[in-house]
């Protein structure tokens, strides 16, 4: 019973802390619609600002408390900046754009934090009050954590008021609501996005404050918080403060209890929790079915076929690569079948995401159960390589398939989260199976004898990866392919012609998960181990960069998108130690320069 | 593109080598092709690339290698496998280099040794704990420096088996070095302790430790000892709040890797006492390699060695030693030449092991103590590798290769 | 011959009573017209006709057969067309495009994975889009249309199916009151010359004492009175609605 108890109170003090990180996202989502990816950077800016004013004033509460939130205004006005100079270029650009940009940002603020703070984790030295404990139970419980327990709800109950007793909030609210409306009545929207992604940044960087007295600031508390914060702002419904809370309440009771009886699920639980509350509730717990994106009519561009132009390039390129064995070296040919797999795994992911209207952060999950069942056909079945190369795309297809049927119900983010959910439980099965080999991974899955020299290899990466991406093309081109654009552009007019926009959607989900299963059993064997860091979350947000910096409403977005990122990529990580300053200051301009892709702008160019 | 940007070429008169010179030539430089998780893990990695360096710099000042001088070509992994692999090929292909070194993750550690045997060529690995590195996934063209997570296990097992406690608790990151080194410690501890058991067991996601919940579920479980494998930001999480909730008190804590100034630096005054730690008290140590290395390492960089920055510059050492046994650098004759050969490093000397390339180099075990607010080692002795690795036929059963 | 029979067709939303009770005929080659002021529950009609909502109450006879809560989809492959009061055409093709995807859906082709879609019907989609006075416009695209020529557009991609029953929510919304005249002509000589069933909404009481043959009015839900031009502008209720009044 007293166990309990203490259990109880510590979910009820983890739950503060998930609040604090999820309430500044669901705020800015809410009105701005900003996915933002740099949440986790701002909490971890926070963290740092915080353990450089907190180590020079006096250790007394009263001092404590004002640099905490000293740092949480710091963070504030980073925000503010962020949104000034970035973002609010951004509002009109295709959907997901803005997730981008924050991406390079969160790249950029890796390396500056690292610059300006060092490698080593920054632990604050807690003064006694901070270390103290309060008896309960019996047990000695942190009188810090009694602090965080009334934290959250205090904040909940201040934004409370915020928003529906000031001006500012009801004009805030309204935006949320109908932004032209807002517009019409002479309200300066800019200050107003300003003034919440500050208020956002300023909530993230309170987090990050508060969080430091239980541990340190590190340089991996960015991507540490970002999944937990989406995970939380997802399940209580985006935009909603309260539902953050419920949110936050739910995952970090499960997860105290979660400890106690099932210490081996702490990789998956809070996907199973999202997983299982999207599959109820579409919207999340407290979420209403959101309003189209943006206020501001957003157009979405005419596909056509490629001109005569751009197919005489895409041949040259192509009789480029057919003629690369015979120019280059093993090496080059290894980063060329490199970008051929990404190249196919990033075409996959823009079928269902610009045709299919289906955003996905989980994608990786296809490429790699098709990387795993590649691996273990050749390991554990002891098959020859196209046994391997066939049950790659059959099973994830296949996978992509059974859960599709859950996904394709949903739409925008929570479809998107959803997929993520799904491929959290996937990596984890690969992290934690002995199938699988867990987080060693499967080695020694090389070409079969015909196919090792590097440029037979490359060869055939080339015949499945550029004939994986021509067929999807040529299938987007296809009836089915006009079938599914016509579901997403105008879901109850093709319903009305006869066709079935859920199903349409599923297919279209399958065949995505097929061909990312192709470019995994591909990849797996060009590099000759597979690892459950193929199903990372890193590597679903490749390709979705890989697809918006293409540019989503292009048939050729993927393809440029695709090369051009993993291009950049190489070169840079193999030139600077500061590849990630380089790498994201260089997609931040990129966004700024082709809001519609570098593929949409040449397209653009080309109507125009 | 500057190829040779990160490229350490101590005698830096050749530094802006043109291409063709790289081609492998007797007379030219030894190039070693060097991969690490340089962004992703900076705490861990930065100090070893300085340990490298600075037995780069003097080996070269001391006429290099076989009248050759050394090079290492450096790259970041980013923490990822993948890229490791591809990073390992253009090292071979594009900067020809002589062998590979390297690696801090343990998957990062087995793509590059499975691409090492694929192309037949050597991977000296500096950090990568897995015991698969030598043992189930072990072959010829793969050497290791570091104590296994198998080594670590046994070290602390000794002086563990002496506690009086009886009911025992773990608690480690959930991933494949926090698993096999709790179920090494509790095969290892049972075969000396048969009256032990293991009442609970917590296995936080790496990064992500709700301490608060950890902590309360092993006191709820009343242990009268406690293993420890967790480390980095979840270390500090971890020992804040079990400070605070008087986990630590009245009870013995075994605890691997702590006892490193990478892991322990962080804990600053909150240290607890007394945990039963492997790692390096390098503000104690008084021998004369140590004190060598120390003062060359202080000189060079102004801040005292870590853990990493023996390895980085035991890994030197050790290619250094095998490639003059070899009379050269081709890749056959060295992986004949490296098994049994000896090499001096900051802990003293050690050998690569022929049975399963597993160098000897060992560890030092102690307790924590915490001194001038800081948290420091006591009672500490160095335990060499040989002493605790298991015997031959225990090994060869491990290693099909 | 009754086309479409819909009785005691009730919808609630929450609260609130959209459609209470409501019950009518078309026959084979009718213009009915269904008026009401805004908010009537006129649109939850059309959606509960058509198959986008399902009835709480009341059944929907097509050609004998009942087609209660059957999927939009599957009234599509009966002979029901529609279009909606906010306009939606598939903003990412052409027009011709938009005409051709709906040929392909009827003909049942979307399965179809091979071969180029944009080279499948496009003499019958010119043909459909000439109907409606589009066929100079059919490499446009339809994203960009103006207001008048998205509705007619959406005419023929209604008609692509040729549907036996055509639901037009506000077809001549946003026109001009000459192309909604000439729209609504064109409209009325399909159905008497195909023996097409039209059920079609309309604010523009010229149009609609023009071209329709019978008059349902609605308010609040309820059906207040039903007949001919000349039987709705002589109701008092009708009267009472449109001019205030008790
Ligand atoms: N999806 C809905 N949810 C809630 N109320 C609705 C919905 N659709 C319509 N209503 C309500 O039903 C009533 C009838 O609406 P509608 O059928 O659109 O009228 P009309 O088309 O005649 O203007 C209105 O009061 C409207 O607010
Ligand atoms: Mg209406």
């Amino acid at each position: 019973m007293d166990a309990i108890l203490i259990q109880l109170l510590t979910g009820l003090a983890g739950a503060s802390s998930l609040f604090l990180v999820a309430a500044g996202l669901t705020v800015i989502f809410g009105v701005t619609r900003v996915v933002n990816f740099a949440h986790g950077s701002l909490f971890m800016l926070g963290a740092y600002i915080a353990w450089s004013i907190l180590v020079h004033l006096p250790r007394a509460p009263g001092w404590h408390a004002a640099g905490v939130l000293l740092a949480a205004l710091a963070t504030a006005g980073i925000g503010a900046l962020l949104e000034i100079g970035l973002l609010r270029r951004l509002y009109r650009a295709p959907e997901l754009l803005q997730l981008l940009a924050t991406f390079g940002v969160l790249l950029v603020v890796q390396d500056l934090t690292l610059l300006l703070w060092g490698p080593n984790d920054l632990a604050l030295p807690r003064p006694s009050w901070l270390r103290g404990s309060v008896a309960i139970a019996g047990a000695r419980f942190p009188a810090y954590d009694l602090l965080l327990i009334g934290i959250g709800p205090l904040v909940l109950a201040a934004l409370w008021l915020l928003f529906s007793r000031t001006r500012w909030g009801t004009l805030v609210r309204a935006a949320t609501q109908d932004r032209e409306m807002v517009a019409a009545l002479g309200v300066d929207q800019s200050v107003l996005f300003t003034t919440v992604f500050a208020l956002g940044a300023g909530l993230a960087g309170l987090g990050g404050a508060l969080a430091l007295p239980d541990g340190s600031a590190n340089l991996q508390m960015d991507l540490t918080v970002i999944t937990d914060a989406f995970v939380v702002v997802v399940v209580g419904g985006m935009g909603s403060l309260p539902g953050a809370y419920l949110a936050a309440l739910l995952i970090a009771l499960l997860q105290a209890f979660g400890v106690m009886l099932l210490p081996n699920a702490t990789l998956v639980l809070m996907f199973v929790v999202m997983a299982a509350v999207l599959a109820v509730r579409p919207h999340g717990l407290l979420g209403r079915a959101l309003a189209p994106a943006r206020g501001e009519a957003q157009a979405t561009a005419l596909i056509r076929p490629a001109s005569p132009a751009l197919r005489g390039l895409g041949l040259a390129v192509l009789a480029l690569a057919m003629a690369a064995p015979f120019l280059a070296g093993p090496f080059v040919l290894s980063v060329l079948t490199e970008a051929l797999v990404a190249m196919l795994f990033a075409a996959s992911l823009h079928a269902m995401m610009g045709p299919g209207g289906m955003a996905s952060f989980g994608h990786a999950a296809w490429f790699g159960i098709g990387a795993y069942a590649a691996a273990l056909a050749a390991k554990g079945l002891l098959m020859p390589m196209p046994v391997g190369l066939l049950l790659g795309p059959l099973l994830a297809g296949a996978a992509a398939l059974a859960f599709g049927w859950f996904v394709v119900r949903l739409s925008g983010v929570y479809l998107a989260m959803l997929t993520l959910a799904f491929a959290q439980i996937v990596w984890a099965v690969a992290f934690q199976s002995d199938l699988t080999g867990g987080d060693n991974g499967v080695l020694g899955i090389w070409p079969d004898a015909w196919a090792q020299d590097p440029r037979v290899f490359y060869a055939l990466a080339l015949v499945l990866c550029a004939g994986g991406t021509l067929g999807l093309r040529r299938v987007l081109f296809s009836p089915f392919g006009y079938a599914l654009r016509a579901a997403r552009d105008a879901p109850a007019r093709a319903e009305a012609i006869g066709l079935w926009p859920a199903r349409l959607r599923l297919a279209a989900f399958a065949l995505a998960g097929a061909a990312a299963g192709l470019a995994g059993a591909v990849g797996t064997y060009s590099k000759g181990s597979v690892f459950p860091t193929t199903i990372s979350i890193s590597r679903s947000v490749d390709a979705l960069l890989m697809v918006l910096l293409g540019g989503v409403q292009t048939m050729s977005g993927p393809i440029v998108g695709a090369l051009a990122y993993t291009g950049l990529y190489d070169v840079l990580i193999r030139a600077t130690d500061l590849w990630r300053l380089c790498l994201g200051l260089i997609i931040i301009a990129l966004v700024l320069a082709f809001p519609q892709g570098i593929a949409g702008a040449a397209a653009r160019d080309r109507t125009a | 593109m500057n190829l040779t940007r990160r490229t350490l070429l101590a005698g830096s008169a050749a530094l802006a080598a043109p291409a063709i010179a790289r081609a492998q030539s007797p007379s030219g430089p030894i190039r070693i092709g060097e991969i690490n998780s340089y962004t992703a893990i900076p705490a861990f990695t930065l100090p070893y690339r300085n340990g490298w360096q600075l037995a780069v710099e003097q080996v070269n000042a001391a006429g290099g290698v076989l009248g050759r001088k050394l090079e290492v070509i450096s790259r970041d992994d980013a923490g990822r496998p993948q890229d490791a692999v591809r990073i390992a090929g253009e090292l071979l292909n594009e900067e020809k280099v002589d062998l590979l070194a390297g690696g801090f993750l343990s998957n990062v550690g087995l793509a590059i040794s499975d691409f090492a045997l694929q192309n037949k060529r050597l991977y000296v690995a500096g950090e990568p704990l897995t015991d698969a590195l030598v043992w189930q996934k072990g072959h010829r063209y793969c050497f290791r420096l570091r104590p296994s997570t198998y080594m670590q296990a046994a070290i602390l097992v000794e002086d563990a088996a002496k506690l009086p406690a009886k009911r025992w608790v773990s608690v480690a990151p959930n991933y494949e070095y926090g698993t096999s080194t709790v179920k090494w410690f509790r095969q290892l501890l049972a075969q000396r302790r048969p009256d032990v058991s293991f009442v609970a067991e917590q296995l936080p996601a790496l990064g992500k430790i709700d301490a608060g919940a950890t902590v309360a579920a092993l006191e709820a479980a009343k242990p009268e000892a406690i293993l420890n494998v967790t480390f980095g930001p979840d270390l500090t999480n971890f020992v804040r709040q079990g400070n605070t909730r008087g986990l630590f008190e009245g009870r013995s804590v075994v605890s691997v890797l702590t006892g490193e100034p990478e892991y322990l630096d962080a804990l600053g005054d909150e240290t607890p006492p007394g945990w039963l730690v492997t790692g390096y008290p390098v503000d104690s140590v008084r021998d004369a390699a140590n004190t060598a290395f120390i003062a060359a390492y202080k000189a060079k960089f102004n801040e005292m060695p870590k853990m990493g920055s023996v390895v980085g510059h035991a890994l030197i050492s050790s290619i250094v030693a095998g490639i003059i046994k070899a009379h050269g650098t081709d890749t056959e004759t060295l992986c004949d030449a490296l098994p049994g050969t000896a090499f001096d490093t900051p802990f003293g000397r050690v050998v690569w092991r022929a049975i399963d390339h597993q160098s000897t180099l060992g560890t030092y075990v102690g307790r924590t103590a915490l001194k001038d607010g800081r948290g420091t080692m006591v009672d500490w002795r160095y335990v060499n590798g040989a002493t605790v690795l298991p015997g031959d036929d225990v090994v060869r059963k491990l290693r099909p290769a | 011959m009754t086309a479409l029979r819909a009785s005691g067709l009730h919808k609630a939303f929450g609260g609130v009573q959209a459609v209470a009770g409501v019950s009518f005929a078309i026959g084979r080659g009718e213009m009915l017209a269904m008026i009401g002021p805004n908010g009537a529950g006129k649109t939850t009609c059309f959606d509960l006709v058509g198959g986008q909502l399902r009835p709480d109450a009341g059944r929907v006879m097509l050609d004998g057969q009942d087609i209660t809560g059957q999927p939009p989809r599957a009234l599509a492959r009966r002979g029901v067309g529609r279009t909606f009061q906010i306009t939606a055409v598939f903003a990412s093709m052409t027009v011709r495009e938009n005409v051709q995807v709906a040929l392909q859906a009827h003909h049942r082709r979307f399965w179809r994975c091979w071969g180029a879609a944009d080279a499948g019907f496009r003499d019958e989609a010119v043909a459909l889009l000439a109907q409606v006075d589009m066929q100079t416009q059919a490499d446009r695209a339809a994203g960009v249309l103006a207001y008048g020529d998205l509705k007619r557009l959406e005419l023929a991609v209604a008609l692509a199916a040729g549907p036996r029953l055509l639901l037009m929510d506000e077809p001549t919304a946003g026109m001009a009151p000459a192309e909604r005249t000439a729209l609504m002509a064109l409209v009325r000589r399909l159905a008497h010359g195909r023996g097409l069933a039209v059920l079609f909404t309309e604010h523009d009481m010229d149009v609609v004492f023009g071209v329709a043959d019978r008059i349902l009015v609605l308010n609040r839900g309820h059906l207040i009175a039903e007949g001919d031009a000349a039987a709705i502008r002589a109701d008092a209720r009708v009267r009472a609605v449109y001019l205030g009044g008790p």
